[in-house]
């Protein structure tokens, strides 16, 4: 078991100050993902102030520049009762239940990074800027391995980096949940419910919660993103979520850009200004983030481990054998991708008569798909070794499972 | 097909890709009968759907739970081996600290790449390195300094 004081008092910490730049910018819509979102936006600031401070800026003028134009939004959701506590506290347990020591291979190369950034996050930023400083994976972002060190209470002890971790997997967790509950009015718990089942009757997801691997919370933050659009005023909780997912892995950019642009697309069809106005801010914000950090890293001369290539369509098929070679092992998935795929038919099938957001999440899932399809056609030639040895495609489709989770649970 | 991972070695290399329980590779006719319960039932929004799904998401997922629960990571002993790979790493980083730097000489343990170098992630850098050298069970059976060397596991 981990040690939890100082990750609360951090986590408390930062949900006041983001309650702080919330209550000048407004900046989260109401609801039960709000007290998650407010802990985010200080990491998500913190990251940006170690990493890229003139993305910060920028953003922050922006935010103060909009602010005239903003009121607060009337709450859509009611506020979460027991039973939202009860089961986002099952998922929370399970991810605090975590070895005290990392012992997965990725969990201690990103934690030996989160110790490097402990108490400051100075020396790892310049030792990930110095072409042989030795950081690896070479130019990845650094938001993981920084929240984890805050969030460990800024410490570089051994267990605290991974206290730190699992404090950040469980904030994803309820920041998912209470974007689960936001999403649409009545039966908020069922759907609460559906979502936790779904996410834990996948074997490898237990992995993953008590494991300091960022797959998961790159999905659960990429879900998120995508049912923020259900607020009738996501204000700026997609542009922070783009920033956090940007900043995690290099894959997250691909999740951006396929749930944003499908919240674009549905968004103009709805005719929703705010909504429309939400996903373009989140765009150029994630866009800002990234292309900042690459271009220090150019700038200093450190290699971005996943440059893009041209698309190289003679590994559709060695990665279409793998693929269905890897989810048809029902010890990793359980019935997770089949009921996936189900939930995904019935909602192209009843089109618009599917209820509420499950059109919008089975085009969002679609999307993402091909996006991670798009980015394994584009990689490095190292990533058709990674995928042939079994370490990229089940942790890609680890990223997809929480957007299955929230499409099986849209159909209360 | 393996077994589930009940090494530390085992789960430390490839437990986060897949969960291993034995026979269950061949898992296509669950996917199909899931994706066609959940689309049927879906499509009807037949009463009492969401609760065949999940009682037959459970009813799948009850090879790979077991698994789990067996594995060096899962509930019953990810105690003990969080302590086997934290032995190893304090050890390596209080022999670094205290002659300055070190260095790994010769490894025979595939395992112990990423354990070194977070065990080492804050250590300074020098001239002259103090050896490591890590044997194939250098997790398991912990380290011992010989004659300013640090020796981690049985050597042959």
């Amino acid at each position: 078991m981990i040690a939890l004081v100082a990750p609360l008092a951090v986590t408390l910490g930062s949900a006041i100050a983001g309650a702080a730049a919330d209550g000048a910018l407004g900046l989260t819509p109401r609801g039960a993902s709000r007290a998650p979102l407010l802990v985010l936006v200080t990491l998500v600031a913190a990251y940006l102030a170690s990493t890229v401070p003139i993305a910060l800026a920028i953003l922050v003028l922006l935010a103060v520049a909009t602010r005239a134009r903003r009121a607060r939004s009337p709450s859509l959701a009611p506020l979460p009762g027991l039973g939202f506590w009860i089961a986002a506290g099952a998922l929370v347990l399970v991810c605090l239940s975590r070895p005290a020591h990392p012992i997965l291979w990725d969990e201690l190369v990103w934690l030996s990074k989160a110790r490097l950034a402990a108490p400051w996050p100075s020396r790892l930023v310049r030792a990930a800027l110095d072409p042989n400083g030795g950081v690896i994976p070479s130019g990845y972002p650094l938001f993981y391995s920084l929240a984890s060190a805050w969030l460990g209470g800024f410490s570089s002890q051994r267990s605290a980096v991974a206290a730190g971790a699992a404090a950040f997997d469980a904030l994803a967790c309820v920041a998912f949940l209470g974007a689960v509950w936001d999403s649409k009015p009545g039966r908020r718990l069922g759907r609460v419910a559906i979502a936790v089942a779904v996410l834990v009757t996948c074997p490898i997801v237990l992995v993953h919660l008590r494991a300091a691997y960022v797959d998961l919370p790159v999905g659960l933050l990429a879900a998120t993103l995508a049912l923020s659009f259900e607020a009738p005023r996501p204000r700026a909780a997609p542009a922070v979520l783009a920033i956090a997912l940007v900043g995690l892995k290099d894959e997250g950019l691909a999740h951006v850009l396929a749930v944003l642009a499908v919240a674009t697309g549905f968004s103009a069809i709805r005719r929703s200004r705010r909504r429309l106005t939400a996903a373009l801010v989140g765009l150029g914000c994630g866009a800002t983030a990234f292309a900042a950090w690459r271009l220090r890293l150019a700038s200093a001369g450190v290699p971005a481990d996943h440059a893009l290539n041209y698309v190289r369509f003679d590994r559709a098929a060695p990665l279409a054998r793998m693929l269905a070679s890897h989810a048809r092992d029902r010890g990793t998935w359980g019935a997770t991708l089949g009921l996936g795929a189900g939930a995904w038919i019935a909602a192209w099938a009843r089109g618009r008569r599917a209820p509420g957001p499950s059109l919008r999440l089975a085009a969002t899932l679609s999307a993402q798909a091909v996006a991670l399809g798009l980015a394994l056609l584009c990689g490095p030639d190292r990533l058709m070794e990674f995928a042939a040895n079994g370490t990229l495609l089940n942790r890609l489709i680890v990223q997809l499972v929480p957007m299955v989770a929230a499409l099986t649970a849209s159909w209360i | 097909m393996q077994s589930p991972p009940t090494t530390i070695s085992r789960v430390l290399v490839d437990g986060a890709n897949r969960v291993e329980a034995p026979g269950a590779t061949h898992g296509e006719a669950w996917s199909a009968l899931g994706a066609v319960l959940a689309a049927t039932l879906l499509i009807r929004r037949s009463r009492g759907a969401h609760a065949a799904i999940v009682a037959f998401a459970a009813l799948a997922s009850l090879p790979g739970l077991s698994a789990w629960a067996a594995r060096a990571d899962g509930p019953r002993r990810a105690g003990s081996s969080a302590a086997s790979v934290d032995r190893l790493s304090s050890a390596i980083e209080t022999f670094a600290r205290e002659h300055g730097c070190a260095n790994v000489v010769r490894s025979s343990c595939v395992a112990c790449a990423p354990v070194v170098r977070f065990a080492l992630a804050r250590s300074a850098r020098c001239a002259a390195p103090a050896p490591i050298v890590l044997e194939a069970d250098a997790i398991e059976a912990g380290c011992a300094e010989r004659s300013g060397t640090l020796v981690c596991g049985t050597p042959p």
